[in-house]
This record gives structure tokens, sequence and C-alpha cells, in this order.
């Protein structure tokens, strides 16, 4: 639990806050005290996102667990670095790309470690573990497991940098700004690498995305 | 609103659900300009499409695998930084390493070309100067210390003839 991070209605009676309801801020102040259960806070918060983007990136189900966790490896090592001035999910997605970037090149060193098959049997495995949660008639599964599929294909085949701008795009939370300070770029930069991106995508999905019955499902499952 | 705000609808849904108000805008600009609908409707499809990407699986290990990550290498308990850690911080900061290297590059630049027009400013002014008053040759520098004695008061020689004329007496 947080130290000395109070509820400012209490103050006066230095209650400590749960670190559930901390800023990200406060967490990594307390994390550099030593205080755990605030990283793990930390850990909770941003596992999904940054493994998502290491997945996507990597198209390695382990490998992209192990980036992840160095991600987070990294980050509790250069906690005292990190200033508060800076959003933090900003800071973190820039240690995530770092390090994405880091194993592209590796792959691009070494070439007989390329993943790619590997890849393909853990784009089955993925799929069939979304069937399993997202329970719907076996049509629809199947016309959206192929979506999926062919989506995750084409966002494979972008530019790293275009690739990179839409999958923080996707993980919610993260302005413009917040990208092109994780890319190192201009936001419009960043719209551009967004607007060529999503192009390249639509050129190459608009068969699937004009399916009719997806459609149909995409609607009914993200109506206000 | 405008065809600019148009586009703004569009970045804005690139980025995240739009909200009632901007829908409604939406809505309202889509029904007096038809020819954009098939624009938008490729961009909300792609948009949920993505969004609705399946999320990779978290191991249900992966904080205790962080922490041993964390624990792996003994120096790394205090928090303290490994190499390549720093070398990471090094690389994140070449960039601005490289602006202020060039900004200072640039102001140096800057400095050295002002102080070279400054000095030649100064040595076409003394151009004038330097025609009006011509220095004589050297030839004529030749007798400078037999002139410049004529110009002496003749101290010595009156003093001679001051005690010529005294003896006289």
């Amino acid at each position: 639990m947080g130290g000395h991070l109070v509820s400012p209605a209490v103050s006066d009676k230095v209650i400590p806050m749960p670190v559930t309801e901390l800023s990200d801020a406060a967490l990594m102040e307390l994390t550099r005290e030593g205080d755990r259960a605030a990283f793990e806070e930390i850990v909770a918060r941003y596992r999904q996102p940054v493994l998502n983007l290491a997945w996507r990136t990597v198209k390695d189900g382990t490998e992209a667990e192990d980036l992840a966790q160095n991600v987070f490896v990294q980050a509790y090592r250069a906690a005292d670095r990190y200033r508060p001035t800076a959003k933090f999910s900003t800071w973190l997605f820039t240690i995530a790309r770092n390090l994405c970037l880091n194993e592209i090149r590796r792959r691009g060193r070494h070439p007989a470690e390329s993943m790619d098959a590997k890849a393909e049997s853990d784009d089955g495995e993925y799929l069939r573990q979304f069937e399993d949660r997202k329970a719907a008639g076996p049509d629809v599964e199947s016309e959206r497991s192929e979506l999926y599929s062919k989506i995750d294909e084409a966002i494979r085949d972008l530019p790293e940098s275009q690739r990179t701008a839409l999958l923080l795009c996707r993980e919610g939370d993260q302005s413009y700004e917040d990208i092109a300070a994780v890319m190192n770029v201009s936001v419009s930069a960043v719209k551009s690498l967004i607007f060529r991106g999503r192009d390249a995508l639509k050129k190459r999905l608009k068969p699937y995305l004009k399916t009719g019955e997806w459609t149909v499902v995409q609607s009914s499952g993200t109506e206000d | 609103m405008t065809q600019p705000d148009f586009e703004q609808l569009l970045e804005i849904r690139r980025l995240r659900e739009m909200r009632l108000e901007e829908r409604r805008r939406l809505e309202s600009w889509l029904d007096s300009h038809p020819e954009d609908r098939v624009r938008w409707e490729e961009e909300d499809l792609l948009s949920l499409a993505l969004e609705d990407l399946p999320d990779a699986e978290v191991p249900t290990n992966f904080t205790a695998r962080v922490w041993d990550g964390i624990e792996s290498v003994p120096e790394n308990k205090g928090r303290r930084f490994a190499p390549a850690v720093w070398m990471e911080g090094i690389r994140l900061l070449l960039p601005k390493l490289a602006w202020a290297g060039a900004v200072a590059v640039l102001a140096a630049y800057l400095w050295h070309r002002e102080s070279v027009r400054e000095m030649a400013e100064t040595a076409e002014s003394l151009v004038p100067v330097v025609e009006v008053a011509q220095l004589p040759s050297v030839a004529v520098l030749r007798d400078f210390d037999a002139i410049r004695s004529l110009g002496e008061p003749m101290v010595g020689g009156d003093l001679e003839l001051l005690a010529v004329l005294e003896d006289l007496k």
C-alpha cells in the first residue's frame, strides 16, 4: 500500500489511499521509495496495452511476453529518472517502442531467428482464444476471425512507424501529442503516419470491411 | 460546419469514439454532403475493426515474471542503473544533444560572421584616412635626426656664447 500518500479529504488524519486510486505519477513516486504494491499496480494498469503493442510488433507470443516484461523491468530500473511532468503512459510506451525497435533490429541481424512460421501458429491459437472469449454464432465468429486475421496481417506488413502510430492510437488514452512524444516526431507527422497507415489498411481490407454481415455484427456490438 | 471541420471529425474518429455532440454534427454534415458519406463509412468501419481487435492474452504469472526480471541481476534490487539502461538514456538524449549542438554551432557561426563583418567595416572606414594621411617616403627620413635637431632650442650654444661674452668683459 502507498506509504504516505493520503486522501485530500482526510489529509489531517493521514489515511493511506489504496494504490488503485493513485495516479500513475504518485505510484511511480512510491515505486522510487521501494513500494512493491505501487509498482504492481502500474504493471496491472499497463500490461495489456504494452503486451498488445509488443504482440502486434513481434508477432510471437513468447517473445512478446518477454518484451513486455522487459518494458516493466526497464521502467522499474529507470524509475528515478521519471519526472511527473511527463505523462507516464507516454514515458512507458517510449520504452516499449524502443525495445520493440531493438527486437526488430535484432531480427534484421539474425533473420534465421525470424518467427514468421511460429507467428502463423500463434495466430491460430490467438484467434481460438478470442473465439472462446466472445461466444457468438459459428458463421459470425468465422467471419470475424478471418477479418481479425487479415487486419493483423495487414498491420504487420505496414512500415514500423505507421504500425506503431496506429497501434498506439488503438490503445486509447493516447492523444496525437502523446503519440508524437513517444515516436519523437511532430504531431503533423503522426497524423500523416496514421493517415497513410489507415489508407493502406483500407485498400487492403476493403473487401472485408464492406462485408454486410460483419458490419451488422460490429454495429450491434458498438452502438452508443 | 465547414469541410475542415469535417476533416477534424475524421481525425477524431481515427483516434477514438465520437461523442454524441460530435456525432450529431457529423450526421448533419453528411445529410447536406452525401458525397462524403462513403469516405466517412470507410473510416468508421476501419476504426471499428481496429478497436475490436482482440487483446493479446496476458499470462497469469506476468507480474511475477517482471519481478523475476528485476531481481535477476543483484544490483537491480536497489534500482541502480545497469549500463544498458544508461546507454538507453543517452540514446534517448542524443536527439536533444544533437539539437543543442546544432544551435551552438549556428550561434558560433553567426557570432563569427558578425565579428568578421565588424572588422571589415572598421577597415573600410580607415581607408579614407589612410589616403589623406600618406606617409613620407623612407628617403625623407634619412636626415630625420638632423632636421629634428634644427627645431630644438640651442641651449648649449647660448651658454657658450654667454661665457665668451663674460670673458670679453
